[in-house]
């Protein structure tokens, strides 16, 4: 088929047909959220959106405090102390396949292990431990793949000069690290401002203002949902979910920034 | 001296285990909720039976003689990723190959940026989107016939095309680009064009890279809930017809979590128990699939 003049720009066009309709997809659903937000926009609807944004940050924080140290530690040990072999290659498979699980069923986990099983009641404080798993396989992976790229030499001239394995842990992997880590953290938070199924059965409903983090609450994402499941839901009804829709995609938005400055300061800062 | 070294020997030590007890931490975590959702879906399992399940297509969880067939979810589950993969595998896969092999650098910079972002929009919003564009069009143009509302299989499918392309662009781009450059040079100079040599040459030799991202936006795709349920209509109707509502696995665990207990909530563990194993099948198909690849490219 590609012999011929006629196959060849068949799938030329193919091609231009398919890179147009990703564009238009892309124009289309970030200027509909920017478009429709901006309009139904007013001062109001900003400031009945701070409770969300303060349990939104509160659950950020829970699940980061969490997730953090568990994702680096784990990767510092698979990457710089365990011996290739049965043990290690099951927990990376276990891992792995962490990621793959969609976010219902880590919803559907929460709900039996810490509400049920544990008795924890509904609140952030539930939900911020089950962002915290959603997020881990990220952080270790990201951890991981930066340890992969410092130079071997690098290690081994730290054990050579004397250096105990922690030690070049701690002084020579870790910074190296820091911008994979930092941009695992990014994304974690962008993951979690996100997620609606993951913590729809824990977090409880809104309550006014979070007070306590052992409160039930609602995310900027969880409210939307409800908003839209039951326009009458929430006062500003329609006319708020926009709003909250603009909010999170700008906040996407910063954190895509964010990833892509870090990546540039860093690379600055090695010199290449 | 001496005491100081005690100190940071014992900091040392305890790192060290720190690092040790992380490690076996997160390695259990998929096993502990393996447990919990199968413990937590048993009951109904061993009250209804597995097949019985799957192959029932009643569910009427109130009813006096409560029904847990999940028969019409699991094929609407099926199908709408399917039909979602048909539109979103040749947009993703060819649209990477012209970013990777023929858009100019600070095209494919921009481009990929914005894929990223795609990436990283909530799936509310996606539903949010369809449900007011797709969903409105369907609904003005045909509620004239019955049974349709706008939320549809199609809308599902519009919705799930869309979410699933970041991850088959981003995963294929990355692979096209890892192609070695000695390829594409042979490829010309044995005086092919450009298209030949993407088609012939390059989407050859990074289709392990391709087979994964196709695998990995399905998984994507049949796990997706939030979007799904906000354009699906819900209603559980057997997934043959595109204006029809239906309802997924995902999105019957969702609607109905809020206020089921017992059996009821029992079986909606044991839906989320099947839409794993779907998702097991589909990681198992890819392993083979790379496998099968890696010996017939050595």
């Amino acid at each position: 088929m590609l012999n011929h003049k006629f196959g060849i720009n068949f799938v030329k066009y193919a091609m231009y047909l398919s890179l147009i309709l990703l564009i238009a997809f892309i124009a289309l659903i970030i200027g509909y959220i920017v478009l429709e937000g901006l309009a139904q926009l007013n001062l109001d609807l900003l400031i009945s959106s701070n409770p969300l944004i303060v349990s939104t940050l509160m659950l950020i924080g829970i699940a980061l405090i969490v997730a953090i140290p568990l994702g680096i530690f784990s990767a510092i040990y698979m990457q710089m102390y365990a011996k290739q072999g049965r043990i290690i290659s099951l927990i990376r498979f276990s891992i792995d396949s962490l990621t793959g699980i969609p976010s219902i069923i880590y919803g559907l986990f929460a709900l039996s292990f810490f509400i049920y099983y544990f008795g924890l009641n509904r609140s952030i404080f539930a939900a911020g431990l089950a962002m915290a798993i959603v997020i881990l396989p990220v952080l270790i992976k990201n951890t991981e793949e930066a340890i992969k790229t410092i130079e071997r030499s690098q290690i081994e001239a730290s054990l050579a000069l004397g250096a105990t394995k922690y030690d070049t842990v701690t002084k020579v992997v870790v910074p190296f690290c820091l911008d994979g880590i930092i941009n695992g953290v990014i994304l974690s938070i962008g993951r979690i401002i996100g997620e609606t199924a993951a913590i729809m059965f824990v977090i409880g409903t809104l309550n006014g203002f979070p007070t306590s983090i052992f409160e039930p609450s609602a995310t900027l994402a969880t409210h939307l949902y409800l908003i839209l499941q039951e326009p009458t839901y929430a006062q500003g009804g329609i006319q708020e979910a926009y709003s909250l829709a603009l909010i999170l995609l700008l906040i996407v938005i910063i954190l895509n920034v964010l990833v892509k400055f870090v990546e540039k300061y860093f690379k600055k800062k090695r010199g290449y | 001296m001496l005491a100081k070294t005690k100190k940071s020997e014992k900091k040392r030590l305890l790192f060290e285990s720190l690092y040790r007890l992380s490690v076996i931490f997160s390695g259990l975590i998929l096993f502990i909720i393996i447990i919990f959702i199968f413990a937590s879906g048993f009951p109904a399992l061993k009250e209804y039976g597995f097949f019985e399940m799957i192959l029932n297509k009643e569910w009427s969880p109130n009813a006096t003689d409560p029904q847990f067939g999940l028969l019409y979810m699991v094929l609407a589950t099926i199908i709408s990723t399917l039909l979602s993969l048909l539109i979103a595998i040749p947009i993703g896969v060819l649209s990477a190959a012209y970013l990777s092999k023929m858009a100019p650098k600070k095209i494919k910079k921009t481009i990929m940026f914005f894929v990223e972002i795609l990436a990283g929009i909530p799936s509310v919003i996606y539903g949010f989107f369809i449900l007011k564009t797709l969903v409105k069009i369907i609904y003005d143009n045909g509620k004239y016939i019955e049974g349709v509302s706008g939320n549809s299989m199609l809308a599902a499918i519009a919705v799930l095309a869309l979410m699933s392309l970041p991850t088959i662009i981003t995963v294929s781009v990355t692979s096209l680009d890892a192609i070695n450059k000695s390829y594409d040079e042979a490829s010309y100079a044995l005086g092919a064009n450009t298209i030949q040599t993407i088609f012939k040459v390059d989407l050859r030799a990074a289709r392990l890279g391709i087979m994964s991202a196709i695998v990995l936006g399905a998984g994507k795709v049949i796990g997706e809930t939030m979007a799904v349920m906000l354009v699906s209509g819900n209603a559980i109707n057997f997934p043959g017809n595109l204006l029809e509502p239906v309802r997924t696995l995902t999105s019957n665990i969702a609607t109905e979590m809020a206020y089921a207990s017992g059996l009821h909530q029992s079986a909606l563990y044991a839906t989320g128990i099947i839409l794993f194993i779907l998702i097991m099948i589909l990681n198992y198909i890819l392993l083979v699939v790379i496998k099968r690849g890696g010996t017939s490219d050595a």
